[in-house]
């Protein structure tokens, strides 16, 4: 096949994505009063197509022991089956978000096409990270992301809070790229070439060793960097404004996608660019993963709204997704630690549960519930079923049994254990518990006896949207109890990284 | 003095040793009940073709259970219905309404109709145990097995079995649990919440009881906490919400330390699986450090629950502000729970280290004892004279675990029955008692016998339970674990049986202040029991005799969950 081709064929899931974010975009522009509903199924169309192409390249890789179906620019773009496992997820969650936001496209028929556009968009800039390891092709992905995020949170242009919300993302994510674009610069000096891979071997491109010092300085830029995308410390706060401010479809997908992008990269460079459990990156990640989750889990104790509360939980869950990416040295078995494989399936958690809570989140907003724990108090009885799945979502995103946060946790620890990061695994359970707590303070007030609130109606959100977060929150139940099966996938994902 | 000591010893081996009375009901029972492993193959009828088993295709990631008389490989899920027949009844309830009388007693009848299923298969299983004896090797009965967490670093089965402490365990529980559905009969408010949570509850509970799977145990015990927290918080008295806290902080800090020390041991054990019997049989045994921090992680998990001085503030407190219903649970079976567990995980995988520290439990339980004197005589309201005496009841069981022999963790498996049914009834009993009074305190309450006898019979024969009286689970309980634990720690025996004796008997100076003397003008007209308190207090009477009377056919059975632990102990001396 021709090379270029080829490197197409292995592209076409954000082809497909990217594609469908271009048709939004000139259907908006040539017809601006189009019904909403064109938008989503364009967006729907092109997520099933990306959906379809990444099987394709699933089948391609059938007879491939080593998981990898294509590599192009030696080496730089590959496409393997890790690649394969991140772009199904980040299909899933496109669609999920455009079903749950049915209720913020009426409100705004006006925006569907940006917002349809730019979920695209920022889900083929995902796509495209994934399956990079050559250091410009990764910093205009990250860039493109970093930029569609920014848009998709300052897309509601009346609202001051979201345009602050943007600009400290805007901030944010500036001082992001600029660190992790100063760090392959390092990286780059170091190594003497764009291909983060040669890192891991510990020679510059002429046969002489890197400079150690450089390498490191390098690569911790480039994890600070990217930290900004998962919402980890020390650049975690514009998840919380984001989250806070911005509409639950809006929050929900920028968390979801985040998280899965950012780990899913930081998994790939760490594994396959600065070498497996190597100490050059493994203790930062690891003291920034208990930063994250006792930090989340304090803050989370005083979380007086929802989406703060949410926002919180989230910080925890990404401090355990770094533990997970930082587990990939040799255990006490002598083989490598089960970090990657524990990492792909708790991905999958945490962008089922973000969707679920902020989208749940999102239905009581439209039915004119403040965000405030006092005025969810008593919703229990109000609007039991939405209330249940909420509390649902909450448990899995708080990982408490039977759930799917739980097991993900769960196997994290043993994975960090075995690598030998047991200190951090006892920080963990610090995290778990204050999260607990966080949460029975919620579910206390939001099942107590209502003191005559005023009335509110969830049917304000369209069934749709509705039955969508619903699936979400159950589909946490659900991970949880085939957990085998599905870490049968993850495990496939994870061995491709080598 | 040790002749003496030595015939009591021989009295309690003989006991052990009883003849089995099962013979004339075993084809009876067998065949209601899967054959074990162990058993024969039995010839299946000519027009059924039968696969040689060499030919039968291989089931992946499912261990089949024991073919049935049919020659069909059934695989036995009456521990499943056990567990999760009441989470099913949630799902069903959390969506029905509870607007008028009649929707709420459909909610109350499918609560208890989900309770009375497991309680029903649970003395099925009980049943058939103790008809088919020792030799039967009853945790095969009704074995699930099958792998759940799998392509990790190591696999996690869905493993549930019952042997004799199980089902013994698991007796207490749905009987205590389907005498609180009875108990909540006449409840209006938020009856749907009450009613989920608690099935939900029992489901955890249950769940616990039956795995044989450390991770999967972890999950069940965790998932107490919410509904834990949920029916203190919503249904409790005056400082619920302190005590809610407190509680859910306990169970998920328990939670956590369960959680690490067992990933410690599954990283460590070499065995790449969290079933029990794997590790047990792990072929890299445990380092020296990894052994001793685990077992003291565990320890301390389940010490929470245990109500061990200085932790035993945190449940008391729970159990004391609680609605009766779900104080009836807390002080019923999840202390007994956390006494099951201690039993299973602390003494089972960690044999070594429960020797070697065998000392300091001696110390905590003496310590624990005697407190638990002081505490007892420094109440002022029934029922937290009820939740105090749990702290000497649990002391016995620390002893027993501190001398871990064979007689005394019959003893104590014993205790933990016939302690939890004994302080369930009461828990019930002051529910009834502060309906009547309106929480009186103790000081103001009197005579009472005069015009409710059947309450106050009811109340002595309780205490008496809890004293240990002949004839009564107690009695076999305390007999053997005294027996077993005074050549170990002679001392500590005596203190601990001197303060038992003293803490229990502050509950007969109860019933003298209760119910006898003059009646007071304020309770002149209280009522005796109505036929629906006796239909929830009949059942944990009947069960506290019939663990006494039956006793030498129920400690065999218990002997037999107990052989694999004392088989560690033996490997581990």
């Amino acid at each position: 096949m021709n090379p270029g081709l080829s490197i197409l064929v292995g592209l076409l899931p954000a082809v497909m994505l990217a594609g469908g974010a271009l048709m939004c975009a000139v259907v908006a522009v040539l017809r601006p009063r189009t019904r909403a509903s064109l938008y989503c199924w364009i967006t729907l169309l092109a997520t099933a197509g990306a959906f379809a192409a990444a099987m394709l390249e699933l089948a391609a890789m059938t007879h491939t022991p080593s998981g990898v179906g294509r590599v192009a620019y030696e080496g730089g773009l590959l496409i393997d089956r890790f690649h394969v496992f991140g772009s199904v997820l980040l299909c899933a969650v496109v669609a999920l978000t455009v079903l749950g936001a049915q209720a913020y496209l009426r409100r705004a028929p006006a925006r569907a096409g940006a917002f349809c556009a730019l979920l695209l968009l920022s889900a083929a800039a995902s796509v495209m990270l994934i399956a990079q390891r050559e250091m410009a092709a990764f910093t205009i992905d990250f860039a493109l992301l970093i930029a569609c995020l920014v848009l998709l949170t300052a897309i509601t242009k009346t609202s001051s809070v979201t345009a602050e919300a943007a600009f400290r993302q805007v901030l944010s994510g500036g001082i992001a790229l600029a660190t992790s674009v100063y760090g392959l610069v390092l990286v780059y000096a170091a190594t003497g070439t764009t291909d983060l891979s040669r890192l891991a071997s510990g020679l510059r491109v002429n046969g002489t060793h890197v400079d150690p010092v450089l390498a490191v300085v390098g690569i911790c830029l480039v994890v600070v960097g990217l930290l900004i995308v998962v919402g980890a410390p020390p650049l975690q706060a514009w998840t919380r404004h984001v989250q806070e401010a911005a509409p639950a479809p809006i929050a929900a997908f920028s968390s979801a996608l985040g998280v899965v992008t950012g780990a899913a990269v930081l998994a790939r460079y760490a594994v396959e660019g600065f070498g497996a459990g190597s100490s050059r990156w493994t203790v930062l990640v690891d003291v920034l993963a208990v930063v994250a989750m006792v930090s989340g889990g304090v803050l989370a104790i005083r979380a007086s709204s929802i989406r703060r509360l949410i926002a919180d939980l989230s910080i925890v869950q990404a401090g355990f997704l770094l533990l997970a990416v930082a587990a990939t040295a040799k255990g006490v078995s002598g083989q490598a630690a089960a970090g990657p494989t524990a990492l792909l399936y708790a991905l999958m958690g945490a962008a089922m549960s973000l969707l679920a809570a902020l989208l749940l989140a999102g239905i009581f907003d439209a039915a004119g519930l403040g965000t405030g724990i006092d005025a969810y108090r008593g919703v229990g009885r109000r609007a039991p079923t939405t209330a249940g799945f909420l509390a649902l979502a909450l448990l899995a995103l708080a990982g408490m049994p039977p759930l799917v946060g739980f097991i993900a946790r769960l196997l994290i620890a043993e994975a960090a254990f075995d690598s030998g990061a047991g200190w951090a695994v006892a920080a963990a359970g610090v995290a778990v518990t204050l999260s607990g707590v966080a949460l029975l303070r919620w579910l206390s007030a939001m099942y107590a006896e209502d003191e005559n609130e005023a009335p509110f109606a969830v049917t304000t959100t369209p069934l749709i949207s509705r039955v969508t977060a619903w699936t979400a929150a159950v589909l946490g139940l659900l991970l949880a109890a085939f957990a085998g099966p599905l870490l049968s996938l993850a495990g496939g994902g994870a061995t491709a990284l080598h | 003095m040790s002749t003496a000591l030595q015939a009591i010893w021989s009295a309690a081996s003989a006991a052990q040793q009883a003849p089995r009375m099962a013979a004339a009901f075993q084809p009876l029972l067998a065949a209601l009940t899967p054959a074990p492993a162990t058993a024969p193959a039995v010839t299946a009828p000519a027009v059924v073709p039968t696969v040689p088993p060499a030919t039968a295709p291989a089931l992946p990631n499912v261990i089949p259970a024991p073919a049935n008389t049919n020659g069909i490989d059934l695989p036995s899920v009456l521990l499943s219905v056990v567990v999760w027949v009441t989470t099913v009844a949630a799902l069903l309830i959390v969506f029905l309404p509870e607007r008028t009388q009649e929707q709420r007693s459909r909610i109350r009848s499918i609560a208890l109709a989900a309770a009375a299923t497991s309680l029903g298969l649970t003395l099925i299983t009980l049943g058939s145990a103790i008809s088919l004896g020792v030799a039967a090797t009853p945790d095969q009965l009704h074995e699930e097995n099958a792998s759940w967490i799998t392509h990790f670093a190591f696999t996690v089965h869905y493993h549930l079995s019952a042997d004799g402490v199980t089902l013994c365990l698991l007796t207490l529980s749905t009987v205590v649990f389907t005498s609180v559905f009875l108990a909540a009969w006449k409840r209006q408010e938020r009856i749907r919440l009450y009613c989920a949570l608690l099935l939900l509850a029992e489901t955890s509970v249950n769940g616990a009881l039956c795995a044989a799977d450390v991770v999967v145990f972890v999950l069940f015990f965790a998932m107490q906490a919410v509904p834990l927290y949920l029916l203190i918080r919503c249904f409790g008295g005056a400082g619920r919400q302190r005590a809610a806290m407190r509680a859910g902080v306990t169970w998920l800090v328990s939670t956590v330390l369960l959680l690490i020390a067992f990933v410690l041991v599954i990283v460590h054990s070499g065995g790449h699986s969290s079933d029990l019997a794997d590790l047990l049989t792990a072929t890299t045994p445990l380092a020296d450090k990894v052994g001793i921090a685990a077992f003291w992680l565990v320890f301390a998990a389940l010490g929470l629950g245990f109500v061990i001085v200085p932790l035993h503030t945190l449940l008391l407190e729970a159990s004391a502000t609680a609605s009766t219903g779900v104080a009836a649970v807390i002080s019923g079976v999840l202390v007994r729970l956390s006494g099951y567990a201690m039993l299973r995980f602390a003494v089972g995988l960690f044999p070594v280290q429960a020797q070697r520290y065998g000392a300091a439990l001696m110390v905590l339980a003496v310590l624990s004892a005697v407190w638990g004197v002081l505490v007892t005589l420094a109440q002022r309201t029934l029922r937290r004279l009820v939740a105090a005496v749990t702290i000497g009841q649990m002391s016995l069981v620390l002893l027993a675990i501190s001398a871990p022999n064979t007689i005394s963790l019959e003893g104590a498996v014993l205790q933990l029955v016939g302690g939890g049914l004994s302080t369930a009834l009461l828990v019930l009993l002051c529910g009834i008692i502060e309906g009547r009074t309106r929480s009186a305190p103790l000081a103001r309450i009197g005579g009472l016998a005069a015009h409710a006898p059947r309450i106050g019979a009811f109340w002595v024969f309780a205490c008496l339970a809890a004293l240990g009286a002949p004839l009564l689970a107690g009695f076999s309980a305390e007999f053997m674990l005294f027996t077993g634990a005074f050549p170990i720690h002679p001392y500590a025996t005596v203190f601990v049986a001197a303060s038992t004796a003293v803490s229990t008997g502050a509950l007969i100076w109860s019933a003298q202040r209760v119910f006898m003397g003059p009646i007071r003008e304020e309770f002149a007209r209280v009522r005796d029991a109505t036929a629906l308190e006796l239909s929830y207090l009949w059942p944990l009477v009947v069960f506290l005799v019939a663990f006494g009377v039956l006793a030498g056919r129920v400690v065999p059975v218990i002997g037999t969950g107990l052989t694999k632990i004392a088989a560690s102990l033996g490997a581990g001396q």
